[in-house]
């Protein structure tokens, strides 16, 4: 069935696979602590969490928008399913997280397809709204949730591990291989063709909105079980690491084309290098310039390749 | 034509629609019959593409109806359109260039198995289809590796593949070289004759005369007149079109004075355009003619720094130049009036006053460097308004109100205005209406006879004729003869172009330059 | 010549030709006095509805808070207008402020400005290099210089505050001239300043043309790069001093200052009128928008509003305001775009 497939354009996910092995080498090399069971645990736990809503951005950038809510929205649902574990049960409350995050994302599709926004300033305009929305419920307080040991679950072992990996396939599936994703490749790939030939851009983009929102929810509510709260400032941030993963796992930002795997690899290959440089005893602050130039670096190589690669096209033309 | 193929599949009635100070369409009606190739001719502005829009679905007639099967139909949004059996080819097209062909091909209707999509199925049928078409294309392709001509080819499957009954082609040999024209036009043909209607709009009658059963000419929004092609002559389609008999200008004589401009071996882009020999006098135009992809588009943006000169010497006024970009350009006294006006020319935002003056703003140093001279500007500007007979109001008004004729003028007082001796003119009346040409040639004509020096790189030949005094024919990105004065006839240049000595019946169409 | 003139009215390139000329552009009005005329609006009905908003210390208090947002978006509608944006002004400021604070305490004042504009001015050398020379989208360009600085910013601090307190430095942040604060004056000072660039220089020019079009800039000899690379340097020597400001203010600076500083500067320039795409804009809608924001943050403040409910209100308008200009451009886009022809693809920013 997949015999005749359109070959994927390989994005550059290939190359961060290479630099993570790479980075994650030189870590195994330097600290003993490092290829522990439980310090890779922990790698891929935080790994996970940036993963699951950069999974979610993914499909955002690929239909050639933006969601810079997602770390708001994370923090808002976080707190609706702590609040709401007590009174309805975990299962429950986790479903009401996951609602809440997919309701914002929907109200942020019908402002960019409704109101003619554009999803940056959209987007923008949520993340304030959503983070005031998240911390006068909770009063700017924290909730403390004891002894819920089972909403533990959702942040324990391998679970955040799991859901990474198991909504990585569904998406990878969904992209590949429903009407729905190649929907999406197309609105991405010139929003006014796709009108034309008859796809319904509008829903499509409240589709992606709407499934950003939830997977932000999902990491929201994993970073809630981890400490137990509930706080209006968690996740404060997290939408410019989602955007960086997906750049660094190289799906390009002008849309039409998405790379799961690449995404995934870029949350491992942030997470490593942080917990790397964690066991090496450098300053935590070191943290966000390493990012900084891995995303400098990546894009700027990739920049330069197509540059090249456009001189090329024009002189054999 | 027997009984059953008279039955109008399509029909418009009365169909009017209003844009805020433009009626763009007046009451216009004409019918498609089964199985006919119906051309749609008209200028630009004629009212072509929002007749196009309304079918497509793309916008709402303001009165009046769509029959199809002479029932009324109403196409609220795209997918209403191709569900009832109409698919419109673009002009730009409709593709996803990071799709496959066969995604392409079926697009909102991909056959799916359960829940995915049944790539299997869907690359088979695209198959099919394409080797209807007489087409190799691999359905598992990406659009974005597939050439203008093939690429148009994925749009007509993508018409076949939806059952369409109805298939709108908006000129659709605008970007194709000769050959490729060619076929295509064989295509609608046996399209024709399977039963689907084309509905093949375009200005180019050449190719309307070859391929149209029936031909109808719009202009300013209003029906003119429908007719079988055998009822018609292509001089009542011209002046149906225009609005009264053409008068055709000739080109004045002209009087050369001394050498601006001298070329040697120039190679363009390490090889895109070589061995580029020739010299160019003061109140002289030069043509360059080529079909597609002949170099013409590239050796002018050589000539004005867009491209690098990658060998060869290039003197002006005796003494060697290195333009190695439009700033340097300008600066040497090179101006340009760029082939794509939206692109590449027309801040629409800006004022005509800024869009005049941002070639060569430090022209209005004063004391501090840097700081404009306002007042300066606004007197040069009316001044070129004078001396080009450009109609605006006020300098401060958005040039976006202006009519594209008076755009494009604006546009040629910007390349003057930098003290300009060599004047590149790329198309420079493409989308321009036929008045507004006319006014533009008579403007040329003056400047020339000014003792300015210009290079005109045109696809349309009459231009050519009427224009050139010599004119240097391109192909595959060499010089492959140079025609002057009365020799420039478009059976010559078509013959150098195609490299055929034989007289071909090749339309001027086919005589474009890359963009 | 008779049957020109209307062929030439029906090109439906101009549809505007024959009406608008002798009519009012409210179009343009709008977009340049919008704002300050919302924000003018605001004063009365604030002055009317809450008694303790109409004395002279409280709006000097408006006033100066809007300064430190202000300064940075002068800058900011430099970028906005040639079409581009820098993520990374929250850094900076935090940078900047830091420097400014920890030389005043050493070296006086006069140096401690310098420090601050010059540390703006070379992280907008290198987001500008960045996007002009190696072509990296601003988007991420900027958000990569973000990242970095911000972690510089903790290296160099060590996370910890610098703080100082000498009459002169303070005096910068604190002090009134002519009863108008002192931050305002250089704001407005700022402000004028950027006008006069952008409308009476040719490199003000420059920056509109880019805006409007990339490429037709290029083909008219505008030295694309070269603008790029000094509208993102304008952009980081008025954060320097907007953050210079802000540490004399407070009398202190360290990492994190002001979080969500960035998009509070855009949200201000684009709130002030100028079209995110580029290409139009003007200095007095961004002042007037940030009046307006520390006006509204000032009437909630006085009203008791609860500051969590104040940041919902504060999304709010922005995007209210920001969907009125969208839905407007989307009109005006659908109606002239329809009117010429089938609208080629429009890409989502």
């Amino acid at each position: 069935m997949n015999a005749r497939k359109p070959r994927r354009h390989r994005v550059a996910s290939s190359q961060v696979g290479l630099m993570l092995l790479m980075v994650a080498g030189v870590f195994a090399v330097l600290s003993p602590r490092f290829l522990t069971p439980g310090n890779l645990l922990n790698v891929c736990t935080s790994a996970s969490v940036v993963a699951i809503v950069g999974l979610g951005m993914t499909l955002a950038i690929a239909s050639g928008n933006f969601d810079l809510s997602v770390g708001s929205t994370a923090a808002f649902a976080g707190c609706v399913t702590v609040s709401l574990v007590q009174q309805i049960g975990v299962a429950l409350a986790i479903l009401a997280g996951l609602a809440t995050g997919a309701a914002v994302g929907l109200i942020n599709g019908l402002i960019v397809t409704e109101l003619g926004v554009p999803a940056f300033i959209a987007t923008l305009g949520m993340l304030t709204i959503v983070r005031g929305a998240a911390l006068i419920y909770t009063g700017g307080r924290d909730i403390y949730l004891y002894g819920q040991t089972q909403y533990k679950i959702l942040s324990s072992g391998l679970t955040p591990v799991l859901l990474a990996l198991a909504l990585a396939f569904v998406l990878w599936f969904v992209l590949q291989h429903t009407r729905f994703g190649r929907h999406i490749l197309a609105t991405g790939s010139n929003a006014m063709s796709a009108r034309r030939v008859g796809v319904r851009t509008s829903l499509v983009l409240l589709g992606v909105f709407s499934i950003v929102g939830a997977t932000a929810a999902l990491s929201g509510l994993i970073l809630s079980a981890q400490v137990l709260t509930g706080n209006g400032r968690l996740a404060t941030g997290l939408e410019l690491s989602a955007i960086a993963v997906v750049v660094l796992g190289g799906t390009p930002l002008t849309g039409g084309q998405a790379s799961i795997a690449g995404t995934l690899q870029g949350s491992v290959l942030v997470a490593v290098i942080n917990n790397g440089l964690n066991l090496l005893n450098v300053s935590i602050f070191y943290q966000n310039v390493t990012l900084g130039l891995l995303l400098l670096g990546t894009i700027a190589l990739e920049a330069l390749r197509t540059d090249r690669r456009r001189t090329k096209q024009l002189t054999t033309r | 034509m027997d009984e059953i193929q008279r039955v109008p599949i399509l029909a418009v009635q009365n169909l009017s629609r209003r844009f805020p100070g433009v009626l763009a369409l007046d009451n216009v009606s004409f019918d498609i019959l089964a199985g006919e190739v119906h051309a749609l001719v008209g200028e630009n502005g004629a009212g072509k593409s929002t007749l196009i829009g309304i079918l497509a679905g793309v916008y709402q007639p303001s009165a009046g109806q769509v029959l199809l099967d002479q029932k009324p139909a109403l196409f609220p949004d795209p997918l209403s359109s191709q569900r009832a059996g109409i698919s419109v080819i673009f002009q730009e097209f409709s593709l996803l260039p990071h799709l496959s062909v066969a995604e392409n091909v079926f697009i909102s209707r991909e056959p799916r198995r359960g829940l995915t999509v049944d790539w299997a199925t869907m690359n088979r049928q695209t198959q099919e289809i394409l080797r209807t078409l007489n087409v190799e294309i691999d359905p598992a392709t990406l659009v974005s590796e597939l050439a203008v001509g093939q690429q148009q080819l994925v749009e007509i499957a993508r018409a076949l593949s939806a059952k369409t009954r109805i298939i709108v082609m908006d000129e659709p040999t605008a970007a194709l070289n000769e050959r490729e024209a060619v076929r295509l036009l064989e295509i609608v043909r046996s399209l024709a004759a399977g039963g689907v209607s084309v509905l093949y709009v375009s200005h180019r009658l050449e190719e309307v005369f070859s391929i149209a059963d029936r031909i109808t000419v719009l202009r300013d929004g209003r029906h003119i007149v429908t007719e079988g092609r055998s009822a018609i002559t292509e001089q009542r389609v011209v002046s149906a079109m225009v609005g009264r008999e053409l008068v055709h200008s000739t080109r004045p004589s002209r009087t050369a004075g001394a050498i601006v401009l001298e070329t040697k071996d120039v190679t363009v882009d390490g090889g895109l355009v070589r061995n580029v020999s020739f010299s160019l006098r003061r109140g002289e135009v030069l043509g360059l003619a080529g079909l597609m992809g002949s170099g013409c588009s590239e050796l002018m943006e050589g000539l004005y720094g867009l491209r690098e000169i990658t060998a060869g010497s290039f003197l002006i006024e005796d003494r060697p130049v290195r333009i190695a970009n439009p700033r340097s350009a300008i600066l040497t006294g090179v101006g340009l009036v760029p082939e794509d006006r939206k692109r590449q020319s027309v801040f629409p935002d800006l004022s005509v006053a800024h869009n005049l003056t941002i070639g060569n703003l430090p022209r209005w140093f004063r004391a501090f460097p840097g700081l404009l001279d306002l007042a300066g500007e606004r007197r040069k500007t009316l001044d070129y308004k004078r001396q080009l007979n450009i109609r605006f109001t006020r300098p401060e008004q958005r040039i976006s109100g202006l009519s594209g004729g008076n755009q494009q003028k604006v546009i040629l007082a910007r390349a003057l205005a930098g003290n300009c001796r060599l004047l590149l003119l790329a198309e420079p009346t493409r989308g321009i209406d036929v008045g507004a040409k006319a006014e533009i040639y008579a403007l040329i004509d003056r400047l020339v006879q000014k003792g300015i020096a210009v290079i005109l790189q045109t696809s349309e030949l009459p231009e050519l004729i009427r224009l050139a005094d010599r004119c240097i024919v391109f192909v595959a990105g060499e010089p492959r003869g140079e025609l002057c004065g009365a020799e420039i006839t478009q059976e010559a240049v078509m013959s150098l172009a195609t490299g055929l000595s034989h007289r071909v019946t090749v339309d001027s169409a086919s005589l474009r330059s890359i963009q | 010549m008779r049957i020109l003139q209307t062929h030439k009215s029906r090109i439906p390139d101009a549809p505007a030709t024959g009406s608008s000329i002798n009519q009012v552009d409210w179009d343009l009005l709008w977009e340049r006095f919008g704002t300050a005329v919302v924000t003018i609006t605001i004063w009365l009905i604030a002055g009317l509805s809450t008694p303790r908003f109409a004395n002279v210390d409280n709006f000097v208090s408006v006033l100066r808070q809007s300064a430190f947002v202000g300064v940075s978006a002068v800058g900011m509608t430099f970028a906005i207008i040639a079409g581009t944006f820098d993520l990374s002004v929250g850094s900076t400021q935090a940078l900047c402020a830091w420097g400014a604070v920890s030389v005043a305490k050493v070296a006086g004042v006069f140096p401690a400005f310098v420090t601050a504009v010059a540390l703006g001015g070379v992280i907008g050398l290198c987001n500008g290099s960045l996007v002009a020379l190696v072509r990296i989208p601003a988007f991420i360009a900027t958000l990569g210089t973000m990242f970095l600085v911000n972690g510089l910013t903790y290296i160099l601090t060590n996370g910890q505050t610098a703080r100082f307190s000498g009459k002169p430095f303070v005096w910068w942040g604190n002090a009134q001239v002519m009863s108008l604060p002192v931050p305002f004056v250089v704001f407005l000072g700022c402000a004028l300043l950027g006008a006069a660039i952008l409308h009476r220089t040719s490199f003000g020019r420059f920056i509109y043309a880019i805006g409007c079009s990339r490429e037709a800039a290029n083909v008219a000899g505008v030295p694309v790069a070269k603008t790029t690379i000094l509208v993102f340097i304008v952009v980081g020597l008025f954060t320097g001093l907007g953050a210079a400001l802000l540490g004399a203010r407070l009398y202190s600076a360290g990492p994190g200052l002001e979080p969500g500083f960035e998009l509070n500067v855009i949200a201000t320039v684009v709130l002030g009128g100028t079209r995110l795409a580029g290409g139009r804009g003007s200095m007095l809608g961004t002042v007037a928008a940030a009046i307006l924001f520390a006006t509204l943050a000032n009437v909630l403040n006085l009203s008791h509003v609860d500051a969590f409910v104040q940041r919902v209100v504060v999304g709010f308008v922005l995007l209210l305001a920001l969907s009125v200009e969208g839905v407007r451009q989307r009109l005006a886009e659908y109606w002239s775009k329809r009117a010429a022809r089938i609208p080629q693809s429009s890409q989502p920013l």
